[in-house]
């Protein structure tokens, strides 16, 4: 059995269409993988497949999770398993506020993992200690669950929830879409405090500069539905000179 | 429910042998089928739920008769008062005027009187009259198909787009009695054709008459029709009518009530998305005085998926004036991704006035983005003040405001010159009642 | 705190999520024959030794009601009633003399309390909760009321008001709700049987919550109570009401009144949990929820405030509503109604404004699922004279799958200028994202949507007094189990 993700020849197609065209990745623990590619190339739907996303279709290949084949779960299931995804869109639910949402969430996996349920006193106190860390207000706490916030404290949202559930795996799907450098420098702040031998990250992202917060173990380049290069963090930065150009002819 | 008595239709089964068309047994059937629907119903009362806001007192009351050919000449032939024209359709009394109209050949438009289509047993023309939409609680709209006569038949070709307002007059003669008309209009509109299309409705300022107007849309598919309603009968008149649209996949409908005459009136416009793709907006603007009661009421089904529509009124009412708004959006199971918006606000001017409103959302799709809105009150004192601070007296400062709140509904029309139009007569209201 | 993780559970934990209060209790019960007629009302006058003008007022109502017509405007469809084959009447025997205490009440009857959750022993009840109980017709034990009339508070079951409280009684009865106010109003002016009677006096605020517990059981029986309170000047009362009955292929009939009267500067809270036994997932037996509820701020600032979250029922025709006379008085309706399978609900309120700067707000949630139609009806009106009136409303619909039906129909009348009435409505789903993140973070979709409902429903919840708030949340989840695929 292979600890940690591992991707073998994923075949995905939307409505006929095929989007990923054989992928193959291997995520140990305790390491950051970034996945770079221009629009269009299929990197959010490689997140939305791992995580369980409605709407894709599984034409060929398999991705295991710690040997659980975790084409075969359910979204919470692999929640369970510790697989999270940071959305490139964080969702609103009104009415439902930070807090409960996170007590809940947390609840529900620790009963999953035949875990008791979290103290009240104690997880508020993990919660607030959490959100200062990411240099988030009280009061988001306790406002509904994005509704009304501003795109960057969103994104600073899907971090405390990352932080709060503590996943084995966690994918950042183009989190650092839409901030500003300071926002970006938090949320990589706050990836970063959360490294760890055990936690592995993909990083989704279109730009480098996440990059130079978030230093990573190994960049891919997707582009038309195949990982076409392969390399260290130097690879993003040389990117960052010539673009995706190269790749755009590739098909 | 005892019926409410009425005269109307007791000469039913000899009038209807004479009228045209009355060998072809089409055209017979139509008005047998709504001849037996109004005596079914009746005159409409609040009981009925759909009419739980507006009672026809006129027409339970006075001996009224339907109207003969005219016996005077129409006062006025202004209509709208719009400044241009393609063409101009007069209805006397509900009859086709040919020598009054202006009828200028306008590439792709024909123009026909009801009379010689019926006669002729046209078949499009027959079959949009009876194009199924039931007469349930419009039983003046029976009432109107039992006596079906004459009117205006208007027809655009396929991908022909006619832009300059086609303008139909109907304009009601004083005569001996309280007399009651029926213009009826069948509009046709081809597939990708376009049509902007003013109706019209007028009369003598003073005594006491009917109109029971119906109008028959057919649209094509992707057909475009701008559909504006101008109401400015007189002061003791009774109108009401009932207009039917069908908008088929990727066709437009644009539709504008401006009400501002009469003493009872209730305009009906039901829509029915067919098509997906198809967009409707029916918007109006509505204000009357005196014991008057002006009723605009809607209905909207959703019926394909993917149909949009959006509704806004806004009503003043002064005196001892009722302004009803009803307004149903109903959505059909399985006609998902529809998005139906409806907002009226009610402005009432003095203590005796009154504003009732029922909008309703009937809703059995899950992916449907329905809202209504209603707002009811009196001019903002806050926004009077201001006003009066910068140097306005008050009068003019609540005449410009309730301008401004009229203008917010009346400049949704899209064709230029009936929103001037629309806009001169709905200030002339306005300026009338600042001076009386 | 979240209660979805708890809610599931319980769910699960019955037999296949089905209706946890659906069993019956087995006591020997004492009842009216079928039928009605002046003697089916002259019996139930007897067996609760009425005075003659109640029984007379009765026989009045039912010569009414014998010339009125079942109101059809509403969006709900079911079979004709036959209501020459209920049992008007229906009653433990062992309440016959009725029990002066607890000690004197059927074990049987209060093991069924507890196994609804509502313990009738004072020393185990919710600090702070007084509780009546109805069962079937009769009011069975109320708890906490010795401590409640040192205040001079009274409250008891309605029986027990006609004789200890009559002039009240007398001056009260029918004056929010007429005899001839509607159909089901008046049937129960003839019929009724029992319920709460709460009388605060001048200047007091009811120390605890007062709470009331119905209970049908017996089969083919409607049950037709009567509560009646009165706030006199600047007293307060917060009474909360829940209903369930046992899961029965027959539909039973449950024709409520409920008058409040809110003199000067008094304020009354009205509560209610509706969980009357739904019917099944095919739409079999149920509840025929058909109940008059109305309060008159009849002083000067009064307020009166509803809070109802409506889960069970086959059927529901309810419209709580306040009349307010009173200048300045204030009228609330906070409303969840949640439908699903084949239940049919048709709610709402009335809000009359007759008193100068009269304010009422309204806020509505329907939740519909399954095959279930949801109705938010209400109507707002504000008569000449009511200057300076303001209404705000908004009433929202969350359909769950494509087989169900929401909707709104709202009538707003205004008669004048000087008020500001603001109406507003939207309708929406839970959509795939909202559902996927929940999941995501590890939540199954039957927790989810729990969660996500109660955001919707939460301005409403909040509303209802602590341990009702809780229950609450739970029935929501209950009640939507099976709602999502």
């Amino acid at each position: 059995m292979t600890n940690g993700l591992v991707i073998n020849d994923l075949r995905v197609s939307v409505e006929d269409k095929e989007i990923l065209k054989g992928i193959n990745l291997t995520i140990e623990p305790g390491k950051v993988h970034a996945i770079m590619g221009p629009n269009g190339s299929g990197k959010s739907t490689l997140a939305h497949v791992i995580s369980g996303r409605p709407g894709y279709e599984v034409t060929g290949g398999s991705v295991t999770f710690d040997g659980h084949d975790v084409l075969e779960m359910e979204p919470e299931e692999r929640a369970a398993l510790g697989l999270f995804l940071a959305f490139q869109y964080p969702v609103e639910i009104p009415g439902v506020t930070n807090t409960t949402f996170l007590k809940t969430a947390v609840n529900a996996l620790r009963k999953a993992r035949g875990e008791k349920e979290m103290d009240p006193m104690a997880f508020l106190k993990m919660l607030r200690e959490k959100a200062k860390l990411l240099q988030l207000p009280d009061d988001m706490l306790k406002r509904p669950l994005n509704v009304g916030f501003s795109g960057g404290e969103k994104k600073r949202n899907e971090m405390l929830q990352m932080a709060v559930l503590a996943p084995k795996l966690a994918i950042l799907d183009e989190t650092d879409s839409g901030l500003d450098i300071d926002a970006i420098r938090i949320v990589a702040e706050g990836v970063n405090a959360q490294r760890s031998p055990n936690r592995s990250f993909l990083v989704i992202t279109h730009y480098q500069r996440l990059l130079d917060y978030i230093v990573p173990d190994v960049v891919h380049v997707l582009a038309y539905g195949r990982i076409v290069e392969t390399g260290g963090a130097d690879l993003a930065r040389r990117l960052e000179q010539t673009g995706y150009a190269d790749y755009t002819t590739a098909a | 429910m005892n019926l409410i008595q009425t005269p109307l239709l007791q000469d039913y089964a000899a009038t209807a042998a004479a009228l045209p068309g009355a060998g072809d047994p089409r055209v017979a059937g139509l008005r047998e089928a709504g001849a037996a629907d109004f005596r079914r119903q009746g005159l409409p009362h609040p009981k009925v739920e759909a009419w739980r806001y507006t009672r026809l007192k006129d027409l339970e009351t006075l001996p009224f008769g339907r109207a003969a050919a005219a016996e005077a000449a129409p006062a006025s032939l202004a209509g709208a008062g719009l400044a241009a024209v393609a063409a101009r359709v007069v209805l006397v009394d509900g009859r086709f005027a040919a020598d009054l109209s202006t009828l200028p050949a306008v590439p792709g438009l024909t123009v026909r009187s009801l009379k010689d289509c019926l006669e002729a047993g046209d078949a499009a023309v027959i079959a949009a009259l009876d194009k199924g939409v039931s007469f349930e609680q419009a039983p003046l709209a029976a009432l109107a198909s039992a006596y079906l006569e004459d009117g205006a038949v208007l027809a655009v070709e396929a991908g022909a787009a006619v832009e300059q307002p086609v303008e139909v007059v109907a304009v009601s003669t004083s005569a001996a009695g309280p007399r009651i008309a029926f213009p009826r209009l069948v509009v046709l509109v081809g597939e990708k054709a376009s049509l902007t299309l003013v109706e019209s409705y007028t009369g003598p300022a003073h005594g006491a008459y009917a109109v029971d107007a119906v109008t028959d849309i057919a649209l094509g598919e992707g057909a475009t029709l701008r559909h504006y309603v101008f109401q400015g009968e007189g002061a003791e008149a009774t109108h009401v009518s009932a207009g039917r649209c069908d908008v088929p996949a990727d066709a437009r409908y644009e539709g504008f009530i401006l009400q501002l005459g009469g003493k009872t009136t209730r305009r009906e416009m039901r829509l029915r998305m067919v098509g997906s793709g198809g967009d409707a907006r029916i918007n109006g603007a509505y204000a009357a005085k005196g014991d008057g009661i002006c009723d605009t009421t809607t209905e909207v089904q959703h019926i394909a998926a993917e149909t949009t529509t959006d509704q806004v009124f806004k009503g003043v009412l002064d005196n001892r004036a009722r302004g009803i708004y009803q307004g149903k959006v109903h959505v059909h199971r399985d006609a998902q991704r529809i998005v139906g918006n409806q907002l009226h606000n009610g402005l009432l001017l003095s203590r005796n006035a009154e504003v009732d409103c029922k909008p309703e959302l009937e809703i059995y799709a899950d992916d449907v983005k329905c809202s209504h809105g209603a707002t009811c009150g009196e001019l903002s004192d806050e926004q009077v003040f201001y006003l009066c601070s910068r140097g306005i007296d008050p009068a003019s400062a609540r005449a410009l405001l309730l301008h401004a709140f009229l203008a917010e509904a009346i400049d949704l029309i899209s064709d230029e010159g009936v929103r001037e139009a629309f806009s001169a007569r709905a200030d002339a209201w306005l300026a009338e009642r600042e001076t009386a | 705190m979240p209660s979805t993780t708890e809610t599931v559970e319980t769910v699960h934990a019955f037999t296949g999520g089905a209706y946890k209060y659906g069993f019956v209790t087995d006591v020997e019960m004492e009842m009216a024959p079928k039928g009605l007629t002046d003697d089916t009302v002259r019996y139930i006058s007897a067996q609760k030794n009425e005075p003659q003008w109640l029984l007379d007022w009765r026989l009045k109502a039912l010569a009414l009601w014998r010339t009125m017509e079942e109101p059809k405007w509403a969006k709900v469809d079911y079979p004709k009633i036959d209501y020459q084959e209920l049992h008007y009447y229906a009653a433990p025997k062992s309440t016959k003399n009725a029990p002066k205490s607890l000690d004197e009440v059927d074990p049987e009857l209060l093991r069924t309390y507890e196994k609804l959750g509502i313990p009738l022993k004072e020393q185990e009840i919710l600090a702070g909760v007084a509780v009546d109980a109805v069962f079937d017709s009769v009011s069975v034990a109320t708890t906490y009321k010795a401590k409640l009339e040192e205040k001079g508070i009274i409250f008891c079951s309605f029986s027990e008001a006609v004789h200890r409280a009559p002039e009240l009684v007398k001056k009260y009865l029918g004056s929010v709700v007429p005899q001839g106010d509607n159909y089901f109003a008046c049937l129960n002016s003839a019929v009724f049987s029992d319920g709460s009677f709460v009388y605060i006096p001048k200047g007091v605020r009811c120390p605890m919550e007062l709470s009331t517990y119905f209970r049908i059981n017996a089969q083919n029986t409607g049950q037709f109570e009567r509560t009646l309170i009165i706030a006199e000047e600047g007293s307060y009362v917060s009474y909360l009401e829940g209903c369930t009955a046992p899961q029965r292929d027959e539909n039973q009939l449950h024709a409520a009144v409920v008058e409040l009267i809110a003199l000067d500067d008094a304020e009354i809270k009205y509560s209610t949990v509706q969980n009357w036994f739904p019917g099944d997932a095919e739409g079999k037996g149920g509840i025929y929820n058909f109940v008059t509820k109305r309060g008159a701020c009849r002083g000067k600032r009064s307020k009166i405030s509803w809070t109802q979250v409506e889960t069970g029922s086959a059927v529901t025709w309810k419209y709580p509503s306040c009349i307010l006379q009173g200048d300045d008085s204030v009228g609330e309706f906070y409303s969840v109604a949640i439908t699903n399978n084949a239940q049919q609900a048709d709610t709402g309120t009335k809000m009359i404004h007759i008193g100068k700067n009269t304010r009422s707000t309204i806020v509505s949630k329907g939740i519909a699922a399954g095959k279930s139609d949801n109705t938010y009806r209400g109507l707002v009106k504000v008569l000449a004279g009511a200057e300076g009136a303001r209404n705000y409303s908004q009433c929202d619909s969350l359909l769950i799958g494509d087989k169900c039906g929401a909707h709104t129909v709202p009538y707003i009348e205004s008669r004048t200028p000087f008020s500001t009435l603001e109406h507003e409505a939207t309708t929406a789903r839970i959509s795939d994202d909202q559902l996927f993140v929940c999941r995501q973070r590890g939540l199954s979709s039957e927790e989810a949507v729990a969660l996500i409902v109660n955001g919707f429903c939460k301005e409403v919840l909040q509303n209802l007094p602590m341990e009702f708030a809780v229950e609450a949340q739970k029935l929501v989840g209950i009640s939507l189990e099976g709602s999502v695929g």
